[in-house]
């Protein structure tokens, strides 16, 4: 009875706990590397003059917080859009595998799975453009 | 829903491009209208059909033959595609031919007909799952058939009913404890899905059941002459509109007028109100059947409801192709023909569905 009642409970929390490891380890990632990123700017002097600029004007926090945005932005829509390809592209094969002459239309939707990883490289990219 | 769509994307997407090569309104249509045995099969050369043609000899058991293979190819897709106890379930609804195939070997030893007999009513199903179907036709005594049957569901109820077979000298006990054994064990089946899944599934196959208990019922009493109580026996406990107690009543119902007014308040009674014939009333059960599945085929895609109904539109398929196979050669005219087919009530009221 137990066991049957941990196992429904697994089922039921498996998901939100992986999703909640895998936002955590994206925000620890993106703190990591905007730390680092912000040090090596320091240490570059005046080509990165924007990062020294807005560190010597107390906006560290400010600037780590938008390397954070923008490798959030990147990293959950590149997930998204893995689901998404995952999902669509084993459809499309499953459709594939009996009518190949719809090959060229499935493909389409492939890559309309494929643009959510794409849309969130623009906004990391516009995020890093006013940094 | 996330999870859901995980989990059936593929296999949606897969049933859909298969349904799309099950045959139109307009492919019936056509069969309908054309003359005699050769003007089917030619007619066939032109719908999904058409490249399986060239492989077998268009004789009419290579042609039925044929529908049963491609049905069969169907559902090793499906069973494929699925894992767990919803592969469990399709791969047991699979297992409905091979159960046919072991009454017709169980009937042929029971009447002490030559086994070459056999080849022409076998069903062409070359990996089955319960069973060894070559071992079996080794077999020359129903012992011999039980021991073959040991490690199966099968081997305790035919077992049980081995009884009223020595007293009978007749298959048809047999053949019943195999068919209550079948829809027992898929019942089971059914109770280890989730409650989701149980709930779609008790829908569809429910009324199947339910379908199969009324055309029993009419059968045991106007061609077997059976008592009430036999009736009931012989009857299945399970299904989606009709109790433990409506079935009393139908058992014990005086003729099929009665059986029908004892059906009221299910959706069954106004559909058999004004038939005469058992073979319409069944036609007329699974078209009601054919539009659940419709209905349930045009909702949400992703569970398990979806491959059902896929299954049962090509089984649907496969009966009408024979209905249409067998009329025309015997040459029947158009119009009895097409009242044999299982569509027309799901035309009128839903169109193609396609």
């Amino acid at each position: 009875m137990i066991m049957a009642i941990n196992k429904g409970l697994v089922r039921k929390v498996w998901p939100a706990v992986v999703a909640v490891v895998w936002v955590l380890s994206i925000v620890l990632a993106g703190m990591v590397f905007a730390g680092s990123a912000y040090s090596s700017g320091l240490a570059e002097g005046e080509e990165v003059g924007q990062v020294a600029a807005a560190a010597a004007k107390g906006g560290g926090i400010n600037v780590s917080w938008a390397f954070m945005a923008a490798a959030l932005a990147t990293g959950l829509s590149t997930i998204g859009a893995a689901i998404a390809v995952g999902l669509v592209g084993s459809s499309a094969m499953g459709a594939m595998s009996e009518r190949p002459e719809m090959a060229g239309r499935a493909l389409i939707f492939v890559g309309l799975a494929e643009g959510i990883a794409i849309y969130g490289l623009i906004v990391a990219i516009m995020i890093l453009g006013r940094v | 829903m996330l999870i859901a769509a995980f989990q059936y994307s593929y296999i949606n997407a897969k049933l859909r491009a298969l349904k799309s090569r099950l045959l139109g309104p307009a492919d019936y249509e056509n069969l309908l209208g054309v003359c005699g045995y050769s003007g089917l099969v030619e007619c066939l050369r032109n719908t999904s059909y058409g490249p399986l043609l060239g492989k077998v000899e268009a004789s009419f058991d290579g042609l039925i033959q044929m529908f049963y293979q491609e049905l069969f190819d169907c559902y090793h897709k499906v069973i494929n595609s699925l894992s767990g106890n919803r592969r469990r379930l399709i791969q047991h609804l699979y297992q409905k031919y091979e159960l046919e195939n072991l009454k017709a070997i169980v009937r042929t030893i029971c009447q002490g007909k030559p086994k070459k007999e056999l080849e022409r009513v076998l069903l062409p199903i070359e990996e089955t799952v319960s069973f060894s179907q070559q071992a079996l036709l080794q077999s020359n005594s129903l012992e011999e058939v039980l021991i073959q049957l040991r490690r199966t569901c099968y081997h305790s109820s035919l077992r049980s009913a081995l009884y009223r077979f020595e007293e009978e000298r007749d298959s048809f006990p047999l053949e019943m404890a195999l068919d209550l054994s079948y829809y027992n064990q898929l019942w089971k089946i059914i109770s280890t899905l989730s409650r989701r899944e149980q709930k779609i599934v008790r829908s569809i196959l429910g009324v199947q059941m339910d379908i199969l208990n009324i055309t029993w019922t009419f059968r045991f009493k106007e061609v077997y002459h059976f008592s009430p109580e036999e009736i009931l026996n012989y009857g299945l406990m399970q299904g989606c509109h009709i109790s433990p107690e409506r079935r009393k009543k139908l058992a014990f119902s005086v003729d099929r007028k009665d059986v029908v007014s004892n059906l009221a308040l299910t959706p069954y009674q106004t559909l058999l109100a004004n038939l005469e014939d058992i073979e319409a009333c069944s036609t007329q059960l699974h078209s009601y059947l054919l539009n659940l599945a419709r209905k349930n085929w045009q909702g949400v895609p992703f569970h398990l409801g979806t491959v059902l109904d896929y299954v049962f539109f090509k089984e649907m398929e496969v009966k009408n192709l024979i209905s249409l196979t067998e009329a025309k050669r015997m040459n029947l005219p158009r119009d009895i023909v097409a009242d044999h087919l299982i569509r027309c009530l799901a035309e009128e009221n839903f169109g193609s569905g396609d």
